[in-house]
């Protein structure tokens, strides 16, 4: 796992090889961008290079270095994370990465800190890592991955150097779900789409599952106009339905995925139809293959209103990010959008 | 050794070296000279412009070999182990790991001890305002008279979070932000011991982007150059910080201006291809909006000062084409995406959503004005001749409307009093119409309303009595009596009982000012002929509706004539 693995992040990639080129590696940075764009593929390949026993600085992927940090087992390769069952990273886990940071690094070299989801640091905690990331004890190089630094505090924030990791292009992204994940390209196109520039996203959704469900919601959200009731709270329901199985899937916490991807269909649905609204034909990306549904429920709105739409159901994703009721948050939306549509 | 940032480097190791805070570091140079040396002091600013560093050079400054002396000699073996970190009697403490009381009570005790080679224990706290509660108060009779040889210093970035009763211990010392000049000035001279290829434009970028931060500025420099390889221009910082572009800055806003919703949306996807961050463009614009409302308040160069002279003319340009208020409003709507922008995971979508938003915006009518409008459309309505009001400001006119219609003289006194008020006369004309028992002009007409005037008394006055009442009719009103028809017989039953009798006579006295009696009956068989008001009545109140200056508008605007008049209409006249 080296740095060309990472594909579609080369001025990220390239800051990192500067600096281990020139010998101006810091001791501390910080990561953001998106989730599922290769943030942390790229530490552990620093890492990688960092802790390579076979020649310094290479990375040569086969020594028992490259290999255990692969493998995540490297003793000093310390990754941070929430506890099980906790959705923060506490001030006790820092204390005790203080006290590791102060001993003397197992095979004698550098130690690397990966420390994952930073936003979820929390404030004591993030305080505490202020004099660790100033001036590490020992040698050690911290790498702090966030997909939001907008959380993180200002004094933190000037101890890191940051490094960008941008969404990525839609054409990387089906590259690589054909390259790398085997997927045809017809898929791999139609996930490309619906990715947001993260490939982690394009790769957990199942294409056979996603292409029937969004054929079922375009067709739900055409007969949305004064819909009865009873066929909304079906929809309703339908549309939060995926969740319960997702969160037990999954075991990090993710914002990603905190939404539920049926309403995302939605989202990009009154996305796509805004675009239309004010870009013609062209500016319809993810549905070019139903355009006439789209002109359809674009007729007769005008731009307020199409805005309108598409915040309502941004907002109502947001609520239910914040622990909203999902079936009524989600019915009122439905609601509301079916008396509006006349 | 690995590469030490160039924060690290390059901290300062005099006072000299500090920059940007002359006030505090004069104040500690001629203490330390004089010998009037505080036992405890307290830093605070902002991130990175030097608490730490010169907590660490005071300590150095207290302990030097050949000191007390503000100029330490940076040699002595006391000078170089503060340097490196390992000085036995400076302790340097984590105050946000060690947050508990018993890590006072160590160093509490500890300090008893005298220093083992120097002059003074230094016990420098950083983050002190992570210390718990109990902890700062097991620190208070110690900081208030330590020994001879302990000095404290604390530092902090949130002074709000300490105790009163610690604040009043120290000297306390506030850090400013770094000015712009002087940070550049300290960039440059950074980038000349480092061998680095900079350019004024992209120092004068770091720094702004610094915010007034040195070890912002220093981090960032780090950043770029690890980026380009060594050069520091407008160029690479820009590439390497995801700054957008300040021409495609102005683009956007200028589509936004120009009321261009697809034209914003375009100009959005082209930035986000460039990976150019959305949180940034946000800011940004934020920025941009913000400058826009400066330049149209303000001829005064000095509020654009921080911008280069062409944009100063462009921002002038943009400004001119809107009004204050749509400026602000634009403004504020930015404001709001940049804080949801922080929250949330579609930051491109959000981008997206604004700039159809604020593109789609209608010019803002100032609330004086519309209230102007309101007033001449409402004047006009009345009167008819009212000359135009001007659009601002005068509320306040004698224009004596042409009465459409005979009115009641009580009435039109009352109007014209009114007229002299600042409160637009609708509202003072309305009020009245609602509750004055009708004059006695028109019987019928005055019959109905009446009924409905002590419908609505009985409303207001007993709720139940009031729902049954609203299924009857009105027989006939006498000086003495107040004759009722209800068709149902429960409702009957109802109004009939005493009690209800007393209360409704009550009532009626009241709103008629006369003793009446009130009867009740059964409608049935009188119900051909009451159940909905007596033809004459009907017609007396489509001739009323007629007379209605509202309608009588309405008539002469499209045309037509009055058909019927549903029950809840009431003439204002």
């Amino acid at each position: 796992m080296l740095f060309d693995n990472i594909h579609g992040q080369e001025s990220a990639i390239d800051t990192l090889r500067h600096a281990l080129a020139s010998d101006r590696l810091g001791h501390a940075y910080l990561f953001t961008g998106p989730a599922g764009v290769g943030k942390k593929r790229a530490a552990l390949a620093l890492a990688q290079v960092l802790l390579c026993e076979d020649k310094p600085h290479a990375g040569c992927g086969v020594c028992s270095g490259c290999v255990s940090v692969a493998a995540r087992t490297h003793p000093d390769l310390i990754v941070v994370m929430p506890a099980a069952g906790k959705r923060d990273v506490t001030i006790d886990q820092v204390r005790e990465l203080q006290r590791v940071l102060g001993l003397r690094s197992v095979r004698g070299g550098k130690k690397v800190v990966v420390l994952d989801d930073a936003h979820l640091l929390n404030p004591a905690a993030q305080s505490a890592l202020l004099k660790i990331l100033e001036e590490p004890p020992g040698d050690a190089l911290l790498l702090l991955l966030t997909v939001n630094s907008a959380t993180l505090s200002r004094p933190l924030l000037s101890r890191c150097q940051q490094v960008r990791f941008a969404a990525l292009p839609f054409p990387v992204v089906e590259e690589l779900l054909v390259q790398e994940h085997g997927k045809d390209p017809a898929t791999a196109h139609a996930l490309a789409l619906y990715s947001r520039g993260s490939i982690g996203r394009a790769v957990a959704l199942d294409p056979q599952v996603f292409t029937e469900e969004r054929q079922y919601a375009v067709k739900e959200f055409q007969q949305l106009r004064g819909a009865p009731f009873t066929a909304l709270t079906h929809l309703a329901e339908w549309l939060v339905a995926d969740r319960v199985k997702k969160s037990a899937a999954s075991d990090q916490p993710n914002e990603g995925r905190a939404s539920g991807e049926r309403l995302e269909i939605m989202l990009s649905w009154y996305e796509e139809v805004l675009r239309y609204l004010l870009l013609g034909q062209a500016g319809v990306v993810r549905y070019q293959d139903c355009l006439p549904a789209v002109a359809e429920a674009a007729a007769g709105l005008d731009v307020p209103d199409a805005l309108r739409q598409l915040t309502l159901v941004y907002d109502t994703i947001q609520a239910l990010g914040r622990n909203a009721n999902r079936q009524l948050a989600v019915e009122d939306l439905l609601i509301q959008l079916a008396a509006r549509a006349r | 050794m690995s590469y030490l940032v160039l924060a690290r480097k390059w901290r300062p190791q005099t006072f000299d070296e500090v920059v940007g805070q002359e006030h505090v570091t004069r104040t500690l140079r001629n203490a330390i000279s004089s010998g009037r040396v505080a036992h405890a002091f307290l830093f605070t600013g902002p991130r990175g412009v030097g608490k730490t560093t010169t907590a660490r050079l005071l300590a150095k400054a207290l302990n030097c070999e050949h000191g007390p002396t503000p100029d330490p000699c940076n040699t002595c073996s006391n000078c170089t182990e503060i340097t490196a970190g390992n000085a036995i009697d400076v302790l340097e403490i984590d105050g946000a790991s060690h947050t508990g009381v018993d890590h006072i009570r160590d160093l509490t005790e500890g300090v008893q001890y005298r220093p083992a080679k120097s002059r003074f224990r230094v016990v420098i706290i950083d983050e002190v305002h992570m210390l718990s509660n109990a902890a700062f108060n097991a620190l208070l009779k110690t900081l208030e008279e330590p020994p001879l040889h302990v000095k404290f210093i604390f530092a902090t970035t949130e002074v709000h979070k300490i105790l009163q009763t610690i604040l009043s211990r120290c000297q306390r010392y506030d850090f400013k932000r770094i000015p712009l000049r002087e940070l550049i000035q300290r960039l440059r001279l950074l980038a000349e011991r480092e061998g680095l290829t900079v350019d004024e434009a992209g120092l004068a970028l770091i720094a702004r982007e610094a915010d007034g931060s040195l070890r912002d500025a220093e981090s960032l420099i780090d950043q770029v150059v690890a980026w380009s390889g060594g050069t520091v221009n407008e160029q690479t910082v820009r590439e390497a910080l995801g700054v957008a572009d300040r021409q495609a800055l102005f683009r956007v806003a200028e589509a936004v201006l120009a009321r261009d919703p697809a034209q914003a949306l375009r100009l959005a996807a082209e930035l986000s291809q460039y990976g150019y961050d959305p949180r940034r463009l946000c800011r940004d614009l934020l920025e941009h909006f913000r400058h826009l409302v400066i330049a149209n308040i303000s001829e005064d160069p000095v509020l654009l000062a921080e911008l280069p002279d062409h944009e100063v003319v462009a921002v002038r340009q943009q400004t001119a084409t809107r009004s204050l208020e749509d400026l602000q409003r634009l403004f504020s709507l930015m404001l709001r995406a940049e804080e949801e922008i922080g929250k949330t995971a579609y930051t491109q979508l959000v981008i997206d959503m604004t700039l159809v938003k604020l593109a789609s915006q209608p010019a803002v009518v100032p609330l004086d004005e519309a209230l102007a409008q309101l007033e001449a459309l409402s004047r006009k309505l009345l009167g008819g001749n009212s000359q135009e009001p001007s659009p601002t400001g005068t509320r306040v006119t004698q224009a004596k409307p042409a009465a459409p219609q005979p009115i009641s003289l009580t009435r039109k006194e009352e109007a014209s009093g009114s007229r002299l008020t600042t409160v637009p006369p609708v509202v003072q004309e309305a009020t009245p119409a609602l509750r004055r028992p009708p004059a006695l002009s028109d019987p019928d007409a005055d019959q109905h309303s009446a009924w409905e005037g002590f419908l609505e008394a009985v409303q207001k006055e007993k709720i139940s009595l009031f729902f049954a009442l609203r299924t009857g009719q009105l027989l006939d009103l006498t000086p003495t009596t107040l004759q009722i028809t209800v068709d149902k017989d429960p409702y009957v039953k109802d109004l009939t009982r005493k009690e209800s009798r007393t209360i409704l006579e009550d009532i009626a006295r009241r709103f008629f000012g006369r003793e009446l009696t009130v009867e009740v009956t059964k409608g049935g068989a009188l119900s051909s002929s009451v159940s909905s008001p007596t033809p004459t009545a009907a017609q007396s109140q489509e001739r009323q509706a007629e007379g209605d200056p509202l309608v009588k508008t309405v008539l002469d605007v499209l045309g037509g004539e009055v058909q019927t008049t549903p029950r809840s209409y009431r003439s204002p006249g």
